[in-house]
C-alpha cells in the first residue's frame, strides 16, 4: 500500500492521478471504513491542499484561460494545482485505508516485520495511545483556568498562562510517564514489545498484495513509456 | 510457615533526600490479606513499588521466599501483580485485549497460553465484552476493572493494589470488593493500600498502619478498633465500629465491635433481644 501511495504521489498526469484518486476510492469502498470517519478525518488535509487548488492558477505563467479584474488564471497552474490536490487526496483515503482496517497496534507491529526500528515502532503505539490521555489533561486545565474567569485575549499575560499551563502539562507529563513505566516494567517489560507469532501469508494475500503493486506499477508505465496524458 | 512477603528494615528516602520509609518490617503469610493504611505522603504507594522490585532501598524485601534483587526481578514480577492507583497509568496499548495480553507476551508464553490468560482474566473482571475497545472509551470504573485485569492476566500469587476503590461509584466498588474477595478465596494474596477504613475489614485479615514507620501491625479488628491510634494517624474507625464504639463508651452496648454491615445487623437484632 505503501508502493501504490509512492507511486500516485510522484504522477506527473492528470488522467493517471484521476485514476490513482478512482483506485483510492476503490480500495476504500473494498475496506468497509465508516465514510462518515473517513470524510473527518479528510476535513484537514483537503484544507491544506485546497490553497494549491486556488493559488497555483494565478501564480503559474502561462495560457490564459480566465481572468478576475486584473488577475488572470494560467491553464498551467490551474492543471498543476488540481493535480497536486488530486494526488494528495488520494494519498490520504489510502492512508486512511491503511490504518483503518486493521487495529493500529497491528499495524505498528507489522512495520516492525517490515524492518522499522522497534524503539520507533513503540514510540507510535505509546504516542497514539497517550495523545489522547494529554489532549484530555490539557483541556482539564483549560478549562480549569476558564473556571476562575479566565478568558483567551491577545496579550502577554494569555501567552504567559498558556506557557503556565503547557509546561504544567509537560511536567505532569513527566511524572504520568515514569508511573506508567514502573506500570510496565512490573508485568515484565524489559524495553523491546514482545515478538508475536507473526501470520502467514497464504496463496490470497499474495494475490492481493501482487494485484496493489501491479497497479502502483501500472500507473507510473505510460510516464516510463514516454506517453502523454496531459 | 510459608510466607509470602517477608520486609526487614526497609529504608527508603526520595532522591530530593526526603526520608519515604524508615525500617519497615513486617511479614505476610501465604493466602493471607494486608491492609496497609495510613494518612497522605505516609510512603504506602512507595512501599508496593518496593515489592514487585520497581525501587530499591536498604533493608531486604523477600517475596515467596526469594530475596527481591536484580537477578530475581524477572521471577519476581511474575508472581507479584501490580495494580497502580490511577488506572490511565497502567492501560497502555491501544486496545484493552492488548493490554491485558502485554503481561503475559513479556512472560514470553506462547500465543495460545497468553490468549487463554488474557481471556480469563477479561472474564474474572467481567471485561470480556470489552476486549476489543480501546481503552480511552471505557468509564473510569471499567478503567480501573480493566488494570486489575492486566495485572490478573499474569496469574500472580500475590496482587498489589494501590488504592482499588479510590474514585469509584458504589455500584463500581461493590464488583472490585467481589472480584478481589473471590481472589482471595481461591489462595492468592493480597495487600492493598487504601485511605478507606470501611473497606479494610471486608478484604484485609490484617493491617500495618504506616506513617514512613511501622506504626502497629496486627489483626484488622484489633487496629481498627483503636480510635485513638487511628485518629493520631489522621485515619478514623470504620462506620459500624465507630457507632457501635460511642454506644459501648455510653454504656448502651457490650458485645462484640462490628465492622461489616452484616455483622452490625446481627449486633443490633442480638441487643435488641437482649434488651427484651
Amino acid at each position: 500500500m505503501g508502493l501504490l501511495m509512492l507511486s500516485i504521489v510522484t504522477l506527473q498526469s492528470l488522467v493517471l492521478a484521476s485514476m490513482g484518486l478512482a483506485i483510492s476510492f476503490g480500495f476504500l469502498v473494498l475496506s468497509r471504513i465508516s465514510w462518515k470517519r473517513v470524510a473527518g478525518n479528510l476535513r484537514w488535509p483537503v484544507l491544506f491542499f485546497m490553497p494549491f487548488l486556488l493559488i497555483l492558477p494565478f501564480t503559474v505563467e502561462g495560457e490564459a484561460v480566465a481572468s478576475l479584474s486584473y488577475l488572470s488564471a494560467s491553464r498551467q497552474g490551474s492543471l498543476l494545482g488540481l493535480l497536486i490536490f488530486l494526488k494528495g487526496c488520494a494519498a490520504v483515503i489510502l492512508a486512511q485505508v491503511l490504518q483503518g482496517c486493521c487495529p493500529f497496534s497491528v499495524t505498528a507491529l507489522a512495520l516492525r516485520d517490515l524492518g522499522v526500528p522497534d524503539s520507533l515502532v513503540q514510540i507510535f503505539l505509546f504516542t497514539y495511545r497517550n495523545i489522547d490521555l494529554l489532549g484530555q489533561e490539557l483541556s482539564s486545565s483549560f478549562r480549569s483556568m476558564s473556571a476562575r474567569g479566565f478568558e483567551r485575549q491577545s496579550n502577554s499575560r494569555t501567552a504567559r498562562v498558556y506557557g503556565n499551563a503547557f509546561g504544567a502539562l509537560l511536567l505532569r507529563s513527566l511524572a504520568r510517564s515514569e508511573r506508567m513505566f514502573f506500570a510496565m516494567v512490573s508485568r515484565g517489560y524489559d524495553g523491546h514489545l514482545p515478538k508475536i507469532k507473526a501470520r502467514r501469508m497464504n496463496l490470497w494475500d499474495w494475490m492481493k498484495a501482487l494485484s496493489v503493486v501491479f497497479m502502483a506499477l501500472a500507473l507510473q508505465s505510460p510516464g516510463v513509456m514516454g506517453w502523454s496524458m496531459l | 510457615m510459608e510466607y509470602a512477603v517477608e520486609v526487614e528494615g526497609l529504608c527508603y528516602s526520595y532522591p530530593g533526600g526526603d526520608m519515604a520509609l524508615q525500617d519497615v518490617t513486617f511479614r505476610l503469610r501465604q493466602g493471607g490479606s494486608l491492609g496497609l493504611l495510613g494518612p497522605n505522603g505516609a510512603g504506602k504507594s512507595t512501599l508496593l513499588l518496593h515489592l514487585n522490585g520497581l525501587l530499591v532501598g536498604t533493608g531486604s524485601v523477600r517475596i515467596l521466599g526469594r530475596r527481591v534483587v536484580k537477578e530475581n526481578l524477572n521471577w519476581v514480577r511474575k508472581r507479584v501483580g501490580m495494580v497502580f492507583q490511577d488506572p490511565e497509568d497502567q492501560l497502555i496499548m491501544p486496545s484493552l485485549w492488548e493490554d491485558v495480553a502485554f503481561g503475559p507476551r513479556n512472560l514470553g508464553l506462547d500465543e495460545h497460553e497468553v490468549e487463554k490468560d488474557a481471556l480469563w482474566a477479561l472474564q474474572a473482571t467481567g471485561m470480556a465484552d470489552l476486549a476489543q475497545r480501546s481503552p480511552r472509551s471505557l468509564s473510569f470504573g471499567q478503567k480501573k476493572r480493566a488494570a486489575l485485569a492486566t495485572a490478573l492476566s499474569m496469574r500472580p500469587k500475590i496482587l498489589v493494589l494501590d488504592e482499588p476503590t479510590s474514585n469509584l461509584d458504589p455500584r463500581s466498588k461493590r464488583d472490585v470488593v467481589a472480584l478481589m474477595k473471590s481472589l482471595k478465596e481461591s489462595g492468592t494474596t493480597i495487600i492493598l493500600s487504601t485511605h478507606d477504613v470501611n473497606l479494610v475489614p471486608l478484604l484485609a485479615d490484617e493491617v500495618l498502619l504506616l506513617n514512613r514507620v511501622v506504626v502497629a501491625m496486627g489483626g484488622a479488628q484489633e487496629i481498627l478498633s483503636e480510635r485513638k491510634l487511628l485518629e493520631e494517624q489522621g485515619l478514623e474507625m470504620p462506620l459500624y465500629a465507630g457507632l457501635f464504639e460511642e454506644l459501648r463508651s455510653e454504656g448502651r452496648y457490650s458485645g462484640q465491635m462490628p465492622f461489616t454491615c452484616e455483622q452490625a445487623k446481627s449486633a443490633i437484632l442480638r441487643a435488641s433481644n437482649w434488651k427484651k
